[in-house]
């Protein structure tokens, strides 16, 4: 069974808008991070573009997931004087846990080929092993909350590994990246807690919306003439 | 740490090398910018000339190298491409 988070009432439908915000920023870096691959032939942009680009899908589906559940869905049998009306929700709810399927799986998969790339991990046995094992997990976990602390761990570590690399480098230790991961664990993290209250729902999503709008502004920096 | 760069980086730092100075370049000027060998860069020199990358002319009786119309537009994208790197630094 699924278990939902609410959002607040106000906050309906701006949790989609803020996503937008997510899906051009995340197609957009995985467009450019793909032509970088092309110019320069660094593979590792590649593996960039391909998570980003699965970024992109997860909130596109989840997106769908969210309004999926908003349908009233209602069907009508008519007969001669009267007719009766009930609340269906059998095929939407199939429709509905596919999308959150998608959601977590392609979230997942953009996250850990982010840390095959900072790992520098290149053994494909690992990798398969880890897909395969990611797969199984988004099809077996259905608890909104669980997938949120597993986002919080993963991003927690993915942070970690980043600024160590980074500092093991003598390179700038807050990088975009590193940034990047940190703003996932923070705004997941208070997704987590809207169990406590919904207002922490609005909150992570917001500041979800604000790291990806930062990466945007970084972009525009870059190919502005 | 050294670092290698590849050949699209290598061309970068001859086109930049050109650009910095003004679209008059002598050829020992980008050995020193480009870091490379005299014979590397004849060949890079010569691979970028048939690109129509870069323009060769003559004043008095000195070779110069300045970058044409598609080498700046060239060296802009690439230039990008950089910036994109420095700021997603993986």
């Amino acid at each position: 069974m699924t278990f939902y988070i609410y959002s607040p009432k106000w906050f309906s439908g701006i949790d989609s808008l803020l996503e937008i915000i997510i899906i051009l920023t995340s197609f957009l870096i995985s467009y450019y991070s793909f032509k970088t691959y092309k110019y320069f032939n660094f593979k590792k942009y590649k593996y960039f573009s391909l998570a980003f680009f699965f970024f992109g899908i997860s909130f596109i589906s989840k997106i769908i997931s969210n309004l999926i559940i908003l349908i009233p869905v209602y069907k009508q049998i008519n007969f001669y004087f009267y007719s009766i009306v009930y609340e269906s929700y059998k095929n939407f709810y199939l429709i509905e846990n596919i999308f959150f399927f998608v959601h977590k799986l392609t979230l997942l998969l953009g996250l850990l080929i982010l840390f095959f790339i900072i790992t520098k991990e290149d053994k494909i046995e690992t990798i398969i092993l880890f897909v395969v094992f990611l797969i199984i997990l988004s099809f077996l976990i259905n608890n909104y909350l669980l997938f949120n602390f597993i986002i919080i761990v993963i991003s927690l570590f993915l942070y970690l590994i980043d600024f160590i690399n980074k500092k093991s480098i003598k390179k700038n230790k807050n990088s975009n990246l590193s940034i990047f991961f940190g703003g996932i664990f923070i705004s997941y993290f208070l997704i987590f807690l809207a169990v406590k209250h919904n207002l922490f729902y609005s909150l992570g999503e917001i500041i979800l919306s604000i790291i990806f709008f930062y990466m945007f502004l970084n972009l525009i920096k870059i190919f502005r003439k | 740490m050294v670092f290698k760069r590849n050949k699209i980086e290598i061309i970068y730092d001859i086109l930049n090398a050109i650009k910095e100075k003004n679209n008059k370049i002598k050829i020992t000027h980008i050995l020193f910018k480009a870091n490379l060998s005299h014979i590397k860069l004849k060949e890079y020199l010569k691979d970028l000339e048939e690109k129509n990358l870069i323009e060769i002319y003559y004043e008095k009786k000195q070779k110069y190298f300045r970058l044409s119309e598609l080498g700046e537009e060239y060296r802009l994208k690439l230039k990008q491409m950089k910036k994109f790197i420095e700021t997603f630094e993986i």
